[in-house]
Parts: structure tokens; C-alpha cells; sequence
């Protein structure tokens, strides 16, 4: 009577255990587009029974009680997560500076033909309309609106340029604007998921392993180790239970369920305050300087190096720091060296001795040298000595009234200032004189004076080609670094896609697989359940 | 096991393929509407730097080409103005092989010296020609008149009409008298040639006492003059109208001498009428070596408009070279773009098509 009811209860644990089956199906298939998602799969055993056996058939029958749900398990790749995480890291660095240069090469896609090389070129050929009417009214007006072009897209960019670099660490010294930069959104993501993974390793510690509820979290917790590779690279211990300690350069962030030390970003201003209160020398060059904080409340000042090469955050520091490649930053640099140029250049030029402007003197026009000095072409916006690309403007004294008379056109080689009556051998009538212009029009081909010296000796236009094509390269080799890396990541994914991911063939194939198995579990129980009842009604 | 090939394997597969030829469609696409392979400095970075070197340098080649075309008609202008200047001098010198034969009566004299005065002042209209505003041979004195005639005084010192001088008030030939205009990468062609090196100049001023005022007077009552500078034609006109203004005096005096002159003073009268005509038969070399001077100009003018025309030819040859470089980077092979174009079409439809019933196939058919 015994095996009648155990096939009974054989067959209900077979129900129980392919409705169990179906569950998982039900969840592998609802979760197919879930990003992710680990496939699973229910283990089935036999269930057996610990009977003294012996040589009896039907005690060897007894002891088999059907099937039970042994656990469930996690599809997994063969691939080590953290060569993944670390690919993951470097595509992510690769990326920011790949946009970061591509956001510049847009700035200086002068094959539109609207840039600084337009504003260069439409200044020299305004200087050689001036040599042809070196007296007209019209030629020197339209030299300074030339000039003032130059001027305008230079602070243009340079603020364009200052724009990139604020918004990817701040400009050094406003909190507003370092709490808006990229690089702060990217710490406080990396804060979120620092949070993130200490609750999902307190949870882990508190499932089984083997369950359902247990690879879900693991399916968390891969997502969040993946974004947090993303951001920066960090030291990652994964432990039996699952739960992972997060590392970096010897300081533990993350660490059970608690997170031991949180990001924050300072101005660099802020740190060079610290440094010199504490004696430490500066040898930051980044706007924005990462701080580490301890549980504890000790403070690491700065852990910018810890970013270095990998992760966004990585990419973000190294675009906006200096002398690291092509930059905003460097690109800033470089025009503003050309800037400073240009202003003596053509300042030293318009000053020299023996160099004329008109002066309208009773009506009548003529040449004239007196406080000479202080008619420069170029000058600053903010008085500072310093010609930056931000700063530089035209003097006012040339854009005021008749101003413009104050290009100094005219140039006399004789001219010799110690002389008793300097003036003696000039032609103060010789208004058709542009020989200073000449010499202006000459610093296209002529690059020897030391006021060239700032740029190589080279001529502005080559400087900036030159410019140009760092630019490009720098945006070629960003480009094909990032691209190869996507590739790389992409197969891994790919890798990890086959492996892991959910079929729908499969579930279909699992689900018939059960119903079939619980459509005969249920025959069975049927059948044993007539028999029972043929036995009943015997007694009858 | 067989490696799994899962719906989401296949999905993403499918999704970067339509990709790629959805971006490889619009890339030609857009190649195509442009007419050009590279529309940014994005898409072909290295190239694109040879596209834009080359393009700035044709915008120089358009300045130094009208800059050559500038230099050439003010050429042509000061050439021209010299051979009208040339015809006047050559008329005065005419005048003068005329007066100087001896035959000329006092007032065929006085007719030639009325004609005279006007070729001097037309050749100072010619010498003060006024082109694109400004006065082509005072050198850098470009907005005052180079030339300037001086007339005598009387012995009072109030002005008189006579011509006593032509002053050029132009840059000096030792001064900046150059204008010039670049035609190449630091190559500047001169514009211009000063008055006082085609023309000369002849710089005359009354002589006046100390004060200033009152001019000082020779033996005959008659104001005195200095003459500063005389060169070139202008001094050879002013020499001419000296001279004969003096052949004129003497047959004045010749004509009112008392009946009762003693033949030896007539004679000696005869004398320096004689020297007269001699003195304006000398200025006769001096003429020519001055026109000669203004064909020399001329024709060095001719040279400098062959050399434009050369270097002109040579920039517009660049300039060929140059867009044939740059079109041959950037300009789109039609043809061939067109049947990608057509290709990289049915790449798209084809992998939408096959993608669509990829994954409309599963189990869930057959159930």
C-alpha cells in the first residue's frame, strides 16, 4: 500500500517542483530585455528516501521519492569580470578624451571658413588694402575693423575654449561652477554607487547562495561594479559570499555593508590654500582636485593621481589638465602665446622709431610722430601687462574719433631720434609713405624680429596650421584609441551576451519541457489516485 | 557545449548591422548633396589641413592678382601721361630749333614764347595727374600736387605773370618716394616714379633784401632771381623761356636804339644777339638728353609691365594647380559615389528585411 502512496506523493512533489521550473522560465522570460540579467536555470535531484534497503525490491522502490528543486543557477561567463570591468574602465577614459577632443576639432573646423585663420587673413589683407591708400580714411577704418575681428575671435574662443574646460572641472576658483562641472556629477554618481553596492553587499550577506533572490543580487551588483569601473578604477576583491571590496591605493572605500570613504571635489584654489598652510608644495595643475573622506573623518587632500588613465573621471581630469597632450587647456595656451605675438608684433612695429601717423593740421594732413608711444595697435581689456587671447582688444585711442589717423603708416629709415632736429630729413607731406605697412604685410613671410621669438620665429598663419594639425592628429589617434577600445568591449559583450543571456528557443523548449513533465506528473496522479479508488470500492 | 547564440546576441547583432548601413547610407547621402567627399575638418582630419592651406593660399593669390592688376593700370597711367609729356617737349623743342636758326623776327619770338608758357603749364597739368586720389609722381607726397610754377615779381615786389620757375614739391629722389604693392609672399613691385626723376625740377626765387620784402634789382631796374635746382625738363622749359625772353629783350633794344648808335655798339648789339641764338641753339642737347631721360622711364616701365604680366600668368597658373590639388582631394567621384550610393541602399533595405523576419521567427509560431 506504501508504494501507491508514495507514487502519490512522488507525483505532487513532481508538480510542485516543474511548477517551480515554469517559474523560472516565467522569470528568465520576463526578464529577457533586462540589462544585466543572468539566465537561470533550476537544478532538479531525485529525492531519495534513507530506508534500510537491503535485498528488498520494493524497499529499493520506497526509497525513491521523486524530484526535488536542488537550486537555482546563475549563468555566468568564463570571463573574469574584472578584465571586463578593466576594459570597461579604459573605454570609458578613451571616450571622454575622444569627446573631448572631437568638441574641440568642432571649435576649430575651419573648413567652414569662419575662424581664426579668416579673421588672420582678412587683417593682412586689410594691411594691404591700407599699403595701396595708406591716407584713406576708409582703408585705415577698415584695418581696424579687421583688427577688431582678429581681437573678437580670439576672445571668442579662448572663451569658448575656457567654457570646455569649466564645464569638465571648473575654472580653479568658483564653487558654483566646479559644483556644475562634470567632474562633480561624475563624483557624485560615483558617491551614489559607492552607497549602491555597500546596501547590495549587506543583502548579499544575508541570502543564500543559490537562490533566486541571491543571483538577482548578483545581477545588481555586476551593473553597479560596472558602472563604478566606468567612473575610476578601483581595487575589486570579490568574496565566496559574493559581497566585494572595493580598494584603492591601499585605502578601503567599500568594504561589507558599510562604505568606509566618500569622493568630494575642492577648487584648486582651495588646495593651494591648504598646501600653503600646511607647507606642501602645489604641483597641481588642475582646476578641480578630488578629496578623499574618510569615515573616520581623516582626509586625504588629493587623490587626483589615483584617477590617472582610467575611467571617465580619469578622461575629464586629463583633458582638463595641462601639459597633457592636446587640451582645451594647451590649445588656450598656444593662443595665447599667438596672441601675445601678434600684440608685439605689430605694437613693436606701429611704436618703432622712425614710424609716422597722420595728423590733420589745419586742415591739412600730415605725417607726425609725437607720443607715438601710446598709440599700440593692440592692448588689454583688463590693463593687465599680459596679452592673453581673452583679453586682447584694440587700443581705444584708434577706435575713438579720428583715432584711426593713429596707424602709424609711415616708416623713415633715416629717421634718427638722436639727431639734433630728427625731423630734419623727413618729408611731412610723404602721407602716401606706407612703408610700416609694407613691414607689417612683411611679418607673413619675415619672422626673424624677437618679438617672433614666442612663437618659434615661425609666421602666425603656420602657427596655427600647425595648431591645426595637432589638433587633427590628436583627434585622429583619440579616435581610432576609443574606437579599437569600443570594439574590444563590444566583443566582450558579445562574449558575455552569448553566455549569459536569455534565449527565447530555450524558454519556449524549457517550458514545453515542463508542462509536458507536469502534465504527465498529473497523469500519474490521476492514475494512482483510480487506483486508490478501485482499492476503496473493493471493500465495498 | 556549442556557443549560445541567444535572441539578445542576435538582436544586438541586427541592430549594429542596420546601424552601420544607416550610417554609411546618410554618409553618402550627404557626400552626394555636397558634391564633396570632406564637409569637416571631422572627416578626414589629415587631408582636410592640405585643403585648408591650399585654400588660404588662393585667397592670397586673388590679393596679390589684383594688387598686379592695380599696379598695372596706374603704370599704364603714368606711362601715358609721360609720352603726352614727351609730345609737349618735343613740340617746345621744335620751337626752340626754330627760334634758334636766327631768322625769327621779335615777334614770331614773342608768339613762340606765348606757346611756350602754355606747353609749360599743360606739362604741369600732365605731371600733376591725379590717379585713384592720388597725384602719381610726387612720390609719397601723394595728396599735394607735385608741381608747382613760380612766377616773377616786379621791382616793387608784387607777382607778375611771367614763368619763372616750375618747383617740384614732391618726395625727394634720395627720400621713402617708394609706394609699393606685394605680388608674392614677401615680394613688393614699386607703384611709382617721383616727378623729379622723370621731369626734373626747376626751383626759381626773386632775390629780396634783407628784409624780406623788397627785391633787390640789377643794373638794368629788373628784379633778380636765384635759381635753387634745375634739372631735367622742367629746368630745360624754364632755360628755353629764359632764353628766348632774352632774344626778345636784345631785339627790343635792337629795334629802339637811337639812330645815332655808333656802329661799333650795333655791332656789338649784333654780337649778343647773336650769343642769343646760339645759347638757345645750345639748350637743344640738353632738350634731348632730358627726353631721353623720360623714354628711359617709359621704357623701364615697359619692362616692370612685362614682369606683372609673367608673375600674373604664374599666380593664375597656381592658382590652377592649386584647386586641381584641392578638388582632387575633396570633390566627389559621382559616378562611383552614386553607385555606392545605390549599394549602400539596398545594404540597408536588405538588412531591415532580413532583421524583420529573423525576428519574427521563434518557437512561439509553431506553439
Amino acid at each position: 500500500m506504501a508504494n501507491l502512496f508514495s507514487a502519490l506523493n512522488m507525483s505532487s512533489s513532481a508538480l510542485k517542483v516543474h511548477q517551480a521550473g515554469i517559474s523560472i522560465v516565467s522569470n528568465n522570460i520576463s526578464n529577457m530585455n533586462t540589462e544585466g540579467y543572468h539566465k537561470q536555470k533550476l537544478n532538479l535531484g531525485t529525492l531519495t528516501l534513507d530506508l534500510p534497503i537491503g535485498n528488498n525490491v520494493y524497499n529499493q522502490v520506497k526509497t525513491s521519492a521523486g524530484v526535488e528543486a536542488i537550486s537555482v543557477t546563475r549563468y555566468t561567463t568564463t570571463f573574469i569580470g574584472s578584465y571586463y570591468r578593466d576594459q570597461l574602465s579604459d573605454q570609458a577614459y578613451l571616450d571622454k578624451q575622444k569627446q573631448a577632443i572631437t568638441d574641440l576639432a568642432n571649435m576649430f573646423d575651419e573648413l567652414g571658413g569662419n575662424g581664426l585663420d579668416t579673421a588672420l587673413e582678412g587683417f593682412y589683407e586689410a594691411l594691404d588694402n591700407l599699403n595701396q591708400y595708406p591716407s584713406d580714411m576708409s582703408a585705415r577704418i577698415n584695418f581696424l575693423e579687421a583688427a577688431g575681428t582678429l581681437t573678437d575671435s580670439m576672445n571668442h574662443i579662448s572663451q569658448q575654449l575656457n567654457d570646455l574646460n569649466t564645464r569638465g572641472v571648473g575654472d580653479g576658483s568658483s564653487p558654483e561652477l566646479l559644483e556644475q562641472s562634470e567632474l562633480n556629477t561624475s563624483i557624485n554618481s560615483l558617491n551614489d554607487y559607492l552607497q549602491q553596492l555597500a546596501n547590495i553587499n549587506k543583502q548579499l550577506s544575508n541570502s543564500h547562495t543559490g537562490t533566486l533572490e541571491n543571483n538577482n543580487l548578483l545581477d545588481r551588483r555586476d551593473l553597479v561594479l560596472n558602472e563604478i569601473a566606468k567612473l575610476a578604477d578601483f581595487k575589486t576583491t570579490i568574496h565566496d559570499d559574493g559581497t566585494v571590496t572595493l580598494t584603492l591605493g591601499g585605502t578601503k572605500i567599500v568594504s561589507g555593508n558599510k562604505v568606509l570613504a566618500t569622493f568630494d571635489v575642492q577648487t584648486a584654489e582651495k588646495y593651494d590654500e591648504y598646501c600653503q598652510q600646511n607647507g606642501i608644495d602645489n604641483e597641481n595643475e588642475c582646476n578641480a582636485v578630488i578629496r578623499l573622506v574618510k569615515e573616520n573623518g581623516s582626509v586625504i587632500e588629493n587623490v587626483n593621481y589615483r584617477f590617472e588613465g582610467k575611467g571617465a573621471i580619469g578622461g575629464i581630469i586629463a583633458s582638463a589638465t595641462p601639459g597633457n597632450g592636446i587640451s582645451a587647456n594647451s590649445i588656450l595656451e598656444n593662443l595665447d602665446t599667438l596672441a601675445q605675438t601678434i600684440a608685439d608684433v605689430f605694437n613693436e612695429l606701429q611704436t618703432r622709431d622712425g614710424a609716422f601717423y597722420l595728423e590733420s593740421v589745419d586742415g591739412k594732413v600730415q605725417l607726425s610722430n609725437t607720443d607715438l608711444d601710446q598709440y599700440v595697435i593692440f592692448t588689454t581689456s583688463d590693463g593687465s601687462a599680459e596679452v592673453t587671447a581673452g583679453n586682447i582688444c584694440i587700443n581705444s585711442l584708434l577706435t575713438e574719433g579720428d583715432g584711426y589717423n593713429k596707424i602709424a603708416a609711415a616708416y623713415f629709415e633715416n629717421y634718427d631720434p638722436t639727431a639734433p632736429d630728427p625731423l630734419a630729413n623727413i618729408d611731412l607731406n610723404a602721407v602716401g609713405n606706407a612703408n610700416n605697412i609694407i613691414a607689417m604685410i612683411d611679418t607673413k613671410t619675415d619672422n626673424t624680429s624677437p618679438a617672433f621669438d614666442g612663437i618659434g620665429n615661425i609666421p602666425f598663419s603656420d602657427y596655427y596650421s600647425g595648431l591645426l594639425s595637432k589638433i587633427n592628429a590628436a583627434l585622429t589617434s583619440a579616435t581610432n584609441a576609443a574606437d579599437a577600445q569600443d570594439a574590444v568591449v563590444q566583443s566582450l559583450d558579445n562574449k558575455t551576451a552569448e553566455q549569459t543571456s536569455v534565449d527565447l528557443n530555450e524558454e519556449l523548449t524549457d517550458l514545453v519541457k515542463f508542462q509536458t513533465a507536469y502534465s504527465a506528473s498529473a497523469r500519474v496522479f490521476t492514475t494512482c489516485n483510480t487506483l486508490l479508488d478501485t482499492l476503496v470500492n473493493l471493500g465495498l | 557545449m556549442i556557443s549560445r547564440v541567444t535572441s539578445t546576441t542576435v538582436n544586438n547583432s541586427l541592430v549594429g548591422y542596420i546601424q552601420q548601413n544607416y550610417a554609411d547610407y546618410s554618409k553618402l547621402t550627404e557626400q552626394l548633396s555636397t558634391g564633396k567627399k570632406i564637409n569637416s575638418m571631422l572627416d578626414d582630419p589629415i587631408q582636410s589641413i592640405n585643403i585648408f592651406n591650399s585654400n588660404r593660399l588662393m585667397n592670397r593669390i586673388d590679393i596679390w592678382s589684383a594688387n598686379i592688376g592695380a599696379l598695372t593700370n596706374e603704370i599704364t597711367q603714368s606711362s601715358e601721361t609721360i609720352d603726352l609729356i614727351h609730345e609737349k617737349a618735343q613740340r617746345a623743342k621744335d620751337l626752340a630749333t626754330t627760334a634758334a636758326n636766327g631768322t625769327s623776327t621779335k615777334d614770331t619770338l614773342q608768339a613762340t614764347l606765348t606757346e611756350l608758357d602754355q606747353i609749360i603749364e599743360s606739362i604741369v597739368d600732365l605731371a600733376n595727374t591725379n590717379y585713384n586720389g592720388n597725384y602719381i609722381f610726387g612720390g609719397t607726397n601723394t595728396k599735394t600736387p607735385p608741381y608747382e610754377i613760380q612766377y616773377g615779381i616786379d621791382e616793387t615786389g608784387n607777382p607778375t605773370e611771367e614763368i619763372i620757375g616750375i618747383k617740384y614739391t614732391g618726395t625727394p629722389i634720395d627720400g621713402e618716394w617708394q609706394r609699393q604693392l606685394e605680388i608674392a609672399d614677401g615680394v613688393f613691385e614699386t607703384v611709382n616714379v617721383t616727378g623729379i626723376e622723370a621731369f626734373g625740377t626747376c626751383d626759381v626765387e626773386p632775390v629780396y633784401d634783407v628784409d624780406g620784402t623788397t627785391p633787390i634789382l640789377d643794373a638794368d631796374g629788373n628784379p633778380t632771381y636765384q635759381t635753387n635746382e634745375s634739372s631735367g625738363i622742367m629746368g630745360e622749359l624754364i632755360n628755353l623761356r629764359n632764353a628766348i625772353s632774352d632774344t626778345i629783350d636784345k631785339l627790343e633794344e635792337q629795334e629802339n636804339l637811337p639812330e645815332d648808335t655808333p656802329q661799333a655798339d650795333r655791332e656789338a648789339l649784333g654780337a649778343e644777339i647773336k650769343g642769343c641764338y646760339d645759347s638757345i641753339n645750345g639748350l637743344l642737347d640738353g632738350f634731348s638728353t632730358a627726353m631721353d631721360k623720360m623714354v628711359q622711364v617709359n621704357e623701364s616701365f615697359g619692362a616692370e609691365t612685362n614682369k606683372l604680366e609673367m608673375s600674373d600668368e604664374s599666380l593664375a597658373d597656381s592658382k590652377l594647380n592649386l584647386k586641381d590639388y584641392v578638388s582632387g582631394i575633396q570633390d566627389l567621384d559621382i559616378t562611383e559615389a552614386i553607385s555606392d550610393w545605390y549599394s549602400s541602399q539596398m545594404a540597408y533595405q536588405a538588412s531591415m528585411q532580413a532583421s524583420t523576419s529573423i525576428m519574427s521567427m521563434s518557437l512561439l509560431n509553431y506553439m
